[in-house]
């Protein structure tokens, strides 16, 4: 009996420093691949930079339009993550509307004003690859919280045309809607002063599960009108819709300004958007 | 006997060696002429060119701290001072330099570098018969007048890379001691940005690697002992721009842009939501 028990405390033993042994070499590898994969991944960017991106756009589409202004600081804190901030105001236009956008019962306005407030990190997962994590709030004629990640990344950079995949989505959590982007762009020449880019992109939208969704999701895809089944107050729906075109953008590099355009038919039926941003940056 | 054989004999060795001195005078004096005319020729064309690399340029612009150690000496470079060949010009980490050289291409040298005028030859016309530039670390932003013939003798090396230029400008920059996602295990890199004509980027530790040719508006990288990447759009490929170049003198190098990244950046499209919930 006392020879099993020593057996079983031996292999205990072995097991246990196995497991040890295990674990080190895994968090070994693990750091090696690290080291690998995202060198200095520890270390502060040294110099650090500090990005600011000025950006203004407009909507345009048969049934509402929209535009906004603001701006985006981006601190990087290491060489793969920064933090960022970003201060948006949105006018918000309504055509042939029968009802308020975010409150149905009341009667509309012609235009609403509101402004969204965001910060978050951002994480450079590879050269040419960055996702954008932010949380926030909106304040003025819309006051919800809400949560966006931002994802985009290149694609075949070493050739003539790569490819840039980005994905946003964006939850707002009063009324459980979820708005997403997606787009596609190759650039299509590339000169020493300017960079064009072509492509095509849409959204979809869907939810919620809040007693208005309904309404809202309605409103959210742009259907302000008699076009739109708002469904009665209590009720829940799950719809889903979206719209998409082509897009063309281009790039200016000495003035580090570009400019993007989209246009196609969706939810709200025919529509055009433009946006235009400037980057500047400070080594520190 | 012996005498008059010697007279005899000798009187006719002597118009022998006469005749024998005289043809060879004939012979050797348009033969030594013609050695001192060619060595006189060789010497005026080597020293044509000699003349010629003696300034090899001369610094239009500084900032910062930055030396010139020449032999033995360190001189402190200021605006007009002469460089020459074989000077090995520095900045530290808030310095810049800026410089213009025989040929009349132009050079900027950007923070925390050093480069070495290995080889500047003017040929008798003015042009540039070669020039070679070596990157041991740091930024160097280059605007090199268009070459003759299209033949590729404005050089940049650096430990692991070389770029021949057929009138340009470009930017390479030299990095060790850090590594890259992408590349385990290796921490040399040369990156090379190009703004007008074309380079040829090749490694200088891999003769048997293919070269690559990089054409206005792209970049490539030379990781280590590898052969140039594909080359890819300014500011795409992940090298996050050459930066450093501050321009002290504007516009003097043609403006291309200090570099950094130039992607598309994730910006808020409108809200096609109109907002958000209600209130």
């Amino acid at each position: 009996m006392t020879g099993i028990v020593h057996s079983m405390r031996l292999v205990r033993r072995i097991a246990s420093a196995a497991l040890v042994l295990a674990i080190t070499l895994a968090g070994r590898n693990a750091h090696a691949q690290l080291a690998d994969l995202y060198p200095n991944f520890w270390t502060l960017e040294s110099p650090a930079n500090l990005q600011a991106t000025l950006f203004a756009g407009g909507f345009v589409s048969d049934h509402y339009g929209t535009s906004q202004e603001g701006f985006q600081l981006e601190q990087s804190l290491t060489p793969y993550i920064g933090v960022f901030g970003r201060a948006t105001a949105y006018q918000l236009f309504v055509e042939h509307n029968q009802a308020d956008p975010f409150v149905p019962t009341k009667p509309n306005q012609a235009q609403y004003y509101f402004g969204r407030f965001q910060g978050g990190l951002d994480f450079a997962l590879y050269p040419g690859t960055e996702f954008y994590l932010s949380g926030g709030k909106e304040a003025g004629d819309s006051d919800s919280s809400l949560i966006e990640g931002d994802f985009s990344s290149w694609i075949m950079t070493h050739s003539r045309h790569p490819l840039n995949f980005s994905f946003s989505s964006i939850q707002t959590f009063e009324n459980g809607v979820t708005s997403s982007e997606i787009d596609f762009q190759w650039i299509l020449k590339s000169t020493a002063n300017w960079l064009w880019l072509g492509g095509a992109g849409g959204a979809i939208y869907a939810g919620g599960s809040a007693p208005t969704a309904g309404a809202l999701i309605c409103k959210n895809l742009g259907r302000f009108n008699q076009h739109c089944v708002i469904g009665p107050p209590g009720t829940q729906s799950q719809s889903i819709d979206g719209q998409g075109g082509p897009d063309l953008g281009f790039f200016y590099r000495p003035w580090r300004v570009g400019m993007n355009a989209q246009f196609g038919y969706g939810a709200a039926k025919n529509y055009g958007e433009l946006s235009l941003y400037k980057k500047l940056g400070w080594t520190e | 006997m012996r005498a008059a054989r010697n007279r005899n004999g000798g009187g006719g060795g002597d118009l022998n060696l006469v005749n024998i001195d005289r043809q060879l005078k004939a012979l050797l004096l348009p033969r030594f002429f013609t050695f001192y005319l060619l060595t006189f020729a060789a010497f005026a064309i080597v020293g044509t060119d000699a003349l010629a690399q003696t300034p090899a340029g001369v610094v239009t612009a500084v900032a910062g701290s930055a030396a010139i150690q020449r032999g033995a000496n360190s001189l402190t470079p200021r605006v007009g001072t002469q460089l020459d060949q074989g000077d090995r010009l520095t900045t530290g980490a808030d310095g810049h330099l800026e410089g213009t050289l025989s040929d009349n291409s132009q050079f900027e040298l950007a923070e925390s570098s050093a480069m070495v005028l290995d080889q500047l030859t003017i040929g008798a016309a003015g042009g540039r018969i070669s020039t070679r530039l070596s990157l041991a670390l740091g930024a160097l932003r280059t605007a090199v007048t268009s070459s003759v013939g299209g033949v590729p003798n404005f050089e940049v090396h650096t430990p692991n890379a070389v770029v021949a230029v057929r009138g340009t400008k470009w930017n390479t920059r030299y990095q060790e001691g850090v590594g890259r996602p992408g590349f385990p295990s290796c921490k040399r890199f040369t990156d090379v940005e190009v703004y007008e004509g074309t380079v040829e980027v090749s490694s200088a530790t891999n003769a048997a690697a293919q070269h690559r040719s990089v054409t206005e508006g792209y970049e490539t990288t030379v990781a280590c002992d590898a052969p140039p990447l594909e080359s890819g759009p300014l500011g795409i490929t992940g090298t996050s721009g050459i930066g450093g170049f501050r321009g002290v003198s504007p516009g003097s190098m043609g403006g291309p842009p200090a570099g950094s990244l130039e992607q598309p950046p994730v910006i808020p499209k409108p809200p096609p939501d109109g907002g958000a919930g209600p209130r």
